[in-house]
């Protein structure tokens, strides 16, 4: 049973073009965990985080693509004022996802590894200490 | 050869994969919140 796992386990890990290197699969193996010990915390996560997390990606990601607040705010037909306010992170005006998908691909280009930056860097610390590497406060 | 180039895919698609899953998670957060 288990050698039939560890061959299938084997069989969609090797690619068809070529033949990996021991190394290059340790790698590979290495970045599904932590992805993978990341997705398990992010299950367990704050609403609250997530959003300051999305907040600051969304600025950093208007500022990368080029694109001004004003602008932004234009293309997914929202308030200016209301926008800036999401963005400070105001409770009363949510940064809608619905809205931010009108936004262009070069601000999402942008956005995604950000956002995935942001809520590894909340977490990495909290995975050290869920893994006994870091002790908690 | 092919090494290099499908770490390095691999690293891509992993990074992009997480942010598309935490939008993911708070776009059902807000929906669920809206219900």
């Amino acid at each position: 049973m288990t050698s039939n796992l560890t061959l299938f386990a084997i069989s969609t890990a090797t690619p068809t073009l070529g033949a990996w290197r021991p190394a290059s699969l340790t790698v590979t193996q290495f970045l599904v965990m932590v992805v993978f010990l990341l997705a398990l915390r992010l299950s367990a996560a704050m609403t609250e985080d997530l959003e300051k997390a999305l907040c600051e990606a969304v600025i950093g990601a208007l500022v990368r693509s080029g694109l001004t607040v004003e602008q932004a705010a234009g293309i997914m037909g929202w308030n200016v004022h209301n926008f800036r306010h999401a963005l400070r992170g105001d409770p009363r005006h949510q940064l809608s996802l619905n809205k931010l998908v009108k936004l262009p691909f070069s601000f999402w280009m942008w956005m995604l590894p950000d956002l995935a930056f942001l809520v590894a860097r909340q977490n990495i610390r909290h995975i050290g200490e869920d893994l006994g590497l870091t002790r908690s406060a | 050869v092919w090494a290099p180039l499908l770490v390095g895919l691999t690293l891509v698609v992993l990074v992009y994969g997480f942010g598309l899953a935490v939008v993911g998670l708070v776009w059902w957060q807000q929906r669920k919140e809206r219900d």
